[in-house]
C-alpha cells in the first residue's frame, strides 16, 4: 500500500517533527495507559493518575480532529490536534517521573512503550517513506551481522571492541583483494596485481547471476574473506588481547587497545588500497519490483538472504551446539563458566573467529550495499554500537533487533526535510542516547 | 542475652532482591543489636553478599526496608550510606594499588576542604591543615594496626594479610558506627588473623562500633561473635549465641545441603 | 587485580627494556631540533640557523596545543580513568566558536556564519579593547562552551560502565563534524572559516608571528600545567586516583563518584576548548577537514600513552616526542624513496600511531615519565620535611 490516505500534501516542518517525535511518544502513553488500566503495572504515583485522566479528557479532542479531517480540513490540521496535545502532555507529565527515577538509578522504564515505539515509528515509516524503510530493513540486516558479533565479544571478553567498524572494511577491501588480486600501484590512481591467483580467474565467476551485479565470484571471495577474518582475529587475540589477558588488564585498557588496532587496520587500508572509493563489480544494478508498490535493488535482495541465512547459521551455532550454549553461559557468568569445566580459552577462540565471519559478511554486504571506503569505518561503529546497546549488550538475539531497529530509524529520519543525509550516523548516535537514558540495560537485557 | 535488650542499629525488613530469574534474598528480615559484633553465616549462594550490598548501597532492593539508626537507607548510592557511618570492605580486598598506604587512609575522611577545585587552587591554607591533620590520623591507625613501617610503599605491593588489614584501617578513619566486614580472616595466617580479632574487640569496646561480619571460619565465628544469624536460600533461617546456633539442627541441615537440592 | 598496567607500583628493579625505550626516547626527543635544521633546508635554499629557528619555532607552537589537549585528555584518563574516544568533538568546539567570536562580520558571497562579534567589542576605545577582549572573551567562550558540551554528554553516560561514555564521545564527535559541515549557515561548511584574527596580531608581522605566538601559547600551557598540578595534587586529585584504580572501592569510601567523574570530564573538556582556541591562533584558518579522527582524536591518545598516563609532565614531553617523530617522518618524505613508499607515507604515520598505543600497552605501560609515587603535594612536603629532620630513635 501506497498510502491509505491518498495523495499526501506537503507536510510542514512542524508536522515531520510531530511525527517524529509525537508519534513514538504517543504510543508510549497508550502503552502506559493500557498497561495501567490492564493492572500490570498499577499506577504508582499521582502524576500516573494525571496523567490517565487528561488522557481520557483528550479523547474528544482526538475525536474533534479526526471530524474534521472527515469533513474537509487539511492532514496537517490532523495531526496538529491528534499528536501534538500529546507531545506536550507526555513532555510534561509523563517526563516528570522520569527524570526521578533516573536519580534514584532506576533503569525499569516501560518495556511495552518502548516496543510500542518502535512498532508504531515503522508503521508510520511503512506509509508516508516506504523506499527509505526498505533501505532502512536492509543496512539494518546488515548492521544486524556486525552488531551480533560485537555483542558476541562484549558478552564473552567483556569489552567494547573499537576496531570492530574497522575490521569490517578491511575484511570487505581483502574479499576485493582476493576477487580481483587489485591494490594500489606506485603511483597515485594507477593499479597493480598483488595476487598471482583470483577468484575472478575462475571460470564464469564474473557473469552475473540473475538480476545480481555480480558473478559468484564474489561469493567465494566473501566466503574466504570470512575464513581469513576469522583468522586475523584469533591471531590479534594471541598477540594483543590474550596478553592482556594474562595480566588481569582493566577493561578500559582492552578498550584503548582496539582503538589502537583500529587505526591500524584504516591504515592498512589505505596503504594497500588508497582513499578512493570503490564498487566490487562495474556491473548494472537491477531494480525490482515487489508487490506493494515496493522496489527494491536486486543487490539488496541477495544483502537480504545472505543476511537471513548467516543468522541462521549463527543462531544453530549458539543455541543448538554444545559451543554455542558454552559461549552464552561465559557470557552470562564467567566464573561459574569456568567453574563448571569450560575451556575459557578456546571459547574465546571461538567467538573470535565466529564473531571474524561475521564482521567479513557484514562488510561485504555493507560495501556492496554503499561502497568501499576507508572512512566509512569508524563511523559505523556508533550504529553498531547503537544496535548491540538497544539490544543490551551481550545479548545476541536482542542485537538482531537492534540492528533493525537502527538501521530502519535512521533512514527513515534522514528522509524528513530538517535532517540532511549527512546526519544518518548522528541518528543512530541518538537511539543510542536515548536507549542509554531512558533504558540502559537495552530492550532485551538482564538487569545487572 | 544481655544483647537481646540492644536497640537494633541496623534493621533488614522483608527485603527482596532477584537477578533475573533467580532471587538471591528473598523477604529477609533481621537486625543488628546496637555495640555487638553480628555474625552473618550461611551456605554458599545463600545471599550474605548481595544483603551486604543491598544494605552498602551498592544494589538496590526490589522491595522491602533498610533502616539504620532509625532512618531508611534503601535506595541510597553507597557514598550517602558512608555518609550515614555504615561501613563496609570487601571480599577480596580493594586497596587502591596506585597510592601509597598513607593516602590510602586519607582518601577516606569525608567532606575534605580540598576535595573540591575551589580549595585546591584558591584556599591552599585550608587544605594545609586537613591535610595534616588527615595525615597524622591516618598514621595513628597504621601503627594501631601495625603498618606503620609500610607508610610509603604501594599497596598493590602487600601481602594478603596486610591488604585485609589495610581495609580495616580505611574504615576506621572516618570514626564509623557500623562497620561491615566480609572474611575480615580469609587467607590470613593464624597469628596475623588474631591479631585481627584483637582489634576488632578492641575497637568495639574503645569506640562502641557496631561490627556486622561475613565469615565462613567457624572458628573465627566463635572467637569473635556474640551474636549469629544465618541465612539460607535468601533468607533468615536461624538467629542467636554461637551455642544456639550450633546445636540448631536446621543450619546443619542446610549447610549439609538437606534443603532444595 | 586491574591496575596492573597503569601503575608503577608493580615495578620491581629496572629492567633492559626500560633503559632502552628511555635511550631510545631521550634520542628522538634531543634530536628534534637537528630535525628541524635537515627540514629548513627544504624550505631554504641551504640550511641556515634562522631557517633552523624558524622551523623549530612554528614546530613549538604545534606542540604547544598539542600539549594543552594532552593535558586535558591526563585529567580525564589519566587521572579520573574516564575514556574519551571524541576530544576531536571539544577541540573543534572550542576552535569553530573562538573563530566566530573574534572575527568581524562575514563578507562575500561564499562565507556565511553566525557571530562575527570581533568588531563589536571595542566598548573603551580608550583601552584598545577590540586588541585584547575579543581574544580574551573567545578563549573563555570555548573553555565554557566545551565544558558545558561535556556535561551534557556526562550526564546521561557517566553512571554506566566506562566504554559506554567511550562509545558516546564518538558520536558526540560525529555529530560536531556533521553540524559544521551540513549547517553552513552556522560556521560556513565544509569550506571553513579563514583569517581567524590572532590575538596582538598586528604588533608584529605575519610572517613572524610565531615568534609572539610560541610566547603565548607557552603562557597558557604553563598557566593550565601548574593549575592542573595543584588540582590533582590534592585531595580532588586523590578521589579521581581513586577512581581510576577501583570504583568500588571509592565509591564504598563516601565518595561521590559521579561527582567527581563529571567534575574531571568537564574540567577536562574545558581545557580542550582552550586547546582549540590556542588552535584557531596559531593556523588562523579551520576546516572540517583538518578535524579527523585520526588528527584530533587519536593522536592525543598515542602522546599521553607514550608520555605517561597520570603524569602532566609526561603529557607534554609525550606531545613533544610525539608530534618529533611526526615531523621526522614528514622529513623523510624529502628523500629519495621511491614512489612506492613515498605516495604511502602518511599513511605508514597513521599505521605506526596505532602501532605505538597497541605496543606502549603491551611493552610499557606506564610511558615515558610514570606517575608520581604520592599524590598529594602536602603529603610529599610533609615525608621530605621528616626525611631531612633528624632520624628518630629507631622503634623496636
Amino acid at each position: 500500500m501506497a498510502s491509505p490516505v491518498g495523495d499526501l500534501p506537503q507536510l510542514s516542518i512542524w508536522v515531520e517533527v510531530g511525527l517524529l517525535v509525537g508519534v513514538p511518544l504517543y504510543a508510549a502513553v497508550f502503552a502506559a495507559l493500557f498497561q495501567s488500566l490492564v493492572g500490570y503495572n498499577r499506577l504508582r504515583s499521582s502524576s500516573d493518575i494525571f496523567t490517565a485522566v487528561t488522557l481520557w479528557l483528550l479523547v474528544p479532542l482526538h475525536i474533534g480532529g479526526w471530524l474534521a479531517y472527515q469533513y474537509g480540513g487539511s492532514l496537517e490540521a490532523l495531526l496538529l490536534l491528534t499528536i501534538w496535545p500529546y507531545v506536550w502532555l507526555t513532555a510534561v507529565v509523563y517526563g516528570l517521573p522520569r527524570i526521578e527515577q533516573l536519580r534514584s538509578h532506576d533503569d525499569n522504564i516501560n518495556f511495552g512503550g518502548i516496543i510500542a515505539n518502535i512498532v508504531v515509528f515503522v508503521f508510520a515509516a511503512a506509509i508516508w517513506e516506504h523506499d527509505a524503510l526498505t533501505v532502512g530493513i536492509v543496512l539494518g540486516a546488515i548492521i544486524a551481522l556486525g552488531a551480533v558479533g560485537l555483542t558476541l565479544i562484549f558478552g564473552v571478553l567483556k569489552f567494547a571492541h573499537f576496531a570492530h567498524g574497522d575490521s569490517m572494511m578491511l575484511s570487505a577491501f581483502v574479499a576485493w583483494l582476493l576477487l580481483n588480486g587489485i591494490i594500489v600501484g606506485e603511483r597515485a590512481g594507477s593499479e597493480t596485481t598483488l595476487l598471482p591467483v583470483n577468484v575472478n580467474d575462475l571460470p564464469g565467476a564474473e557473469s552475473a547471476i540473475w538480476d545480481f551485479s555480480f558473478g559468484y565470484g564474489l561469493i567465494v571471495a566473501m566466503l574466504l574473506a570470512a575464513v581469513l577474518t576469522a583468522g586475523l582475529m584469533v591471531g590479534i587475540d594471541r598477540m594483543v588481547y590474550r596478553r592482556l589477558r594474562k595480566r588481569k588488564s582493566d577493561i578500559v585498557i582492552f578498550a584503548i587497545a582496539s582503538l589502537g588496532l583500529a587505526f591500524v587496520m584504516r591504515s592498512v587500508i589505505l596503504i594497500f588500497w588508497g582513499p578512493t572509493p570503490r564498487l566490487y563489480t562495474p556491473g548494472i544494478r537491477n531494480r525490482i519490483d515487489l508487490p506493494f508498490d515496493v522496489s527494491l535493488l536486486a543487490d539488496q535482495v541477495f544483502i537480504l538472504a545472505a543476511a537471513f541465512v548467516v543468522t541462521a547459521v549463527v543462531y544453530v551455532l549458539l543455541f543448538r551446539t554444545k559451543l554455542g550454549k558454552a559461549m552464552r553461559a561465559m557470557a552470562d557468568n564467567p566464573d561459574l563458566a569456568r567453574i563448571s569445566g569450560i575451556d575459557t580459552d578456546r571459547i574465546i577462540t571461538w567467538t573470535w573467529a565466529v564473531s571474524g565471519c561475521l564482521i567479513a559478511i557484514a562488510g561485504v554486504l555493507l560495501a556492496l550495499q554503499a561502497h568501499l571506503d576507508s572512512e566509512l569505518g569508524f563511523t559505523l561503529l556508533l550504529p553498531l554500537f547503537a544496535a548491540a546497546i538497544v539490544g543490551g549488550l551481550g545479548n545476541p538475539l536482542g542485537a538482531l533487533v537492534g540492528g533493525f531497529v537502527v538501521g530502519i530509524t535512521q533512514e527513515v529520519a534522514v528522509t524528513f526535510d530538517f535532517l540532511s543525509p549527512g546526519y544518518k550516523f548522528s541518528v543512530a548516535f541518538a537511539v543510542l542516547i536515548l536507549i542509554l537514558v531512558v533504558r540502559p540495560r537495552g530492550l532485551f537485557g538482564e538487569r545487572s | 542475652m544481655s544483647s537481646d535488650q540492644r536497640l537494633p542499629i541496623l534493621t533488614v525488613e522483608n527485603v527482596s532482591k532477584a537477578f533475573g530469574g533467580l532471587q538471591a534474598v528473598d523477604r529477609a528480615d533481621l537486625e543488628v543489636a546496637e555495640g555487638s559484633i553480628t555474625g552473618l553465616i550461611g551456605p554458599n549462594g545463600a545471599g550474605k553478599t548481595t544483603l551486604f550490598n543491598l544494605v552498602s548501597g551498592f544494589i538496590k532492593p526490589d522491595s522491602g526496608r533498610i533502616t539504620f539508626q532509625g532512618e531508611r537507607i534503601d535506595g541510597l548510592p553507597p557514598h550517602q550510606v558512608f555518609r550515614r557511618g555504615l561501613v563496609r570492605t570487601f571480599q577480596i580486598p580493594r586497596e587502591l594499588g596506585g597510592m601509597t598506604v598513607v593516602e590510602n587512609l586519607m582518601l577516606v575522611p569525608g567532606e575534605q576542604a580540598g576535595e573540591s577545585l575551589w580549595n585546591a587552587w584558591f584556599m591552599p591554607w585550608r587544605v594545609s591543615d586537613q591535610e595534616d591533620a588527615n595525615f597524622t590520623k591516618a598514621e595513628d591507625v597504621l601503627r594501631f594496626l601495625n603498618l606503620h613501617h609500610l607508610r610509603d610503599e604501594y599497596a598493590l605491593n602487600l601481602s594478603g594479610g596486610q591488604k585485609k588489614l589495610l581495609e580495616l584501617g580505611r574504615t576506621l578513619m572516618c570514626d564509623p558506627k557500623m562497620i561491615m566486614l566480609v572474611e575480615p580472616a580469609a587467607g590470613v595466617n593464624r597469628t596475623l588473623m588474631r591479631d585481627i580479632v584483637n582489634d576488632i574487640k578492641r575497637l568495639r569496646v574503645e569506640r562502641g562500633i557496631t561490627f556486622f561480619v561475613i565469615e565462613h571460619d567457624m572458628d573465627i565465628v566463635a572467637l569473635l561473635c556474640d551474636r549469629l544469624i544465618v541465612m539460607a536460600e535468601g533468607t533468615k533461617l536461624a538467629e542467636g549465641s554461637p551455642d544456639e546456633v550450633r546445636a540448631d539442627e536446621r543450619v546443619l541441615d542446610a549447610y549439609l545441603g538437606g534443603r532444595g537440592r | 587485580m586491574t591496575h596492573a598496567d597503569k601503575h608503577p607500583g608493580r615495578a620491581r628493579g629496572l629492567k633492559p627494556s626500560d633503559f632502552i625505550a628511555t635511550a631510545v626516547l631521550l634520542g628522538i626527543t634531543i634530536a628534534i631540533p637537528f630535525i628541524a635544521y635537515e627540514q629548513s633546508r627544504g624550505a631554504l635554499p641551504d640550511g641556515n640557523l634562522a631557517g633552523t629557528f624558524s622551523f623549530y619555532t612554528a614546530f613549538l607552537v604545534t606542540v604547544g596545543v598539542f600539549a594543552l589537549l594532552t593535558l586535558a585528555l591526563n585529567i580525564q584518563w589519566g587521572y579520573a580513568g574516564v575514556i574519551n574516544f571524541g576530544v576531536l568533538a571539544f577541540f573543534m568546539l572550542g576552535a569553530y566558536v573562538t573563530a566566530v567570536i573574534t572575527k568581524g562580520d562575514p563578507q562575500g558571497d561564499f562565507t556565511d556564519y553566525i557571530g562575527g562579534w570581533g568588531d563589536d567589542l571595542n566598548l573603551i576605545p580608550a583601552l584598545a579593547t577590540n586588541q585584547w577582549l575579543p581574544f580574551v572573551v573567545a578563549t573563555a567562550a570555548a573553555a565554557i562552551a566545551a565544558g558545558l558540551l561535556a556535561f551534557l554528554v556526562a550526564f546521561p553516560t557517566l553512571r554506566l560502565r566506562e566504554d559506554y561514555l567511550a562509545i558516546a564521545t564518538i558520536g558526540i564527535a560525529e555529530v560536531m563534524r556533521r553540524v559544521v559541515i551540513e549547517e553552513r549557515w552556522m560556521v560556513n561548511g565544509s569550506r571553513g572559516l579563514t583569517g581567524v584574527p590572532q590575538p596582538l596580531g598586528n604588533i608584529v608581522d605575519q610572517s613572524d608571528y610565531k615568534y609572539l605566538n610560541v610566547v603565548i601559547i607557552g603562557i597558557v600551557v604553563i598557566l593550565i600545567f601548574f593549575a592542573l598540578e595543584r588540582a590533582v595534587r590534592s585531595p580532588w586529585g586523590r578521589v579521581l586516583l581513586g577512581l581510576r584504580d577501583d570504583e568500588e572501592a571509592t565509591a564504598a569510601s563516601g565518595k561521590n563518584v559521579f561527582a567527581f567523574k563529571t567534575q574531571s570530564f568537564v574540567l577536562g573538556a574545558a581545557i580542550m576548548g582552550v586547546g582549540g582556541s590556542m588552535y584557531a591562533y596559531a593556523f588562523s584558518a579551520l576546516s572540517p577537514d583538518a578535524f579527523t579522527h585520526l588528527f584530533a582524536t587519536f593522536i592525543f591518545w598515542a602522546m599521553l600513552m607514550v608520555g605517561g598516563s597520570g603524569n602532566n609532565k609526561g603529557a607534554i614531553a609525550g606531545a613533544y616526542v610525539v608530534w618529533g617523530l611526526w615531523t621526522l617522518s614528514l622529513q623523510m618524505q624529502g628523500y629519495e624513496l621511491g614512489d612506492l613508499v613515498q605516495s604511502r607515507m602518511p599513511y605508514l604515520r597513521g599505521l605506526l600511531l596505532g602501532v605505538a598505543i597497541v605496543g606502549v600497552l603491551l611493552i610499557r605501560p606506564l610511558g615515558l615519565l610514570p606517575q608520581e609515587r604520592r599524590v598529594s603535594a602536602w603529603v610529599e612536603r610533609r615525608v621530605k620535611k621528616e626525611r631531612s629532620a633528624p632520624a628518630p630513635p629507631a622503634e623496636p
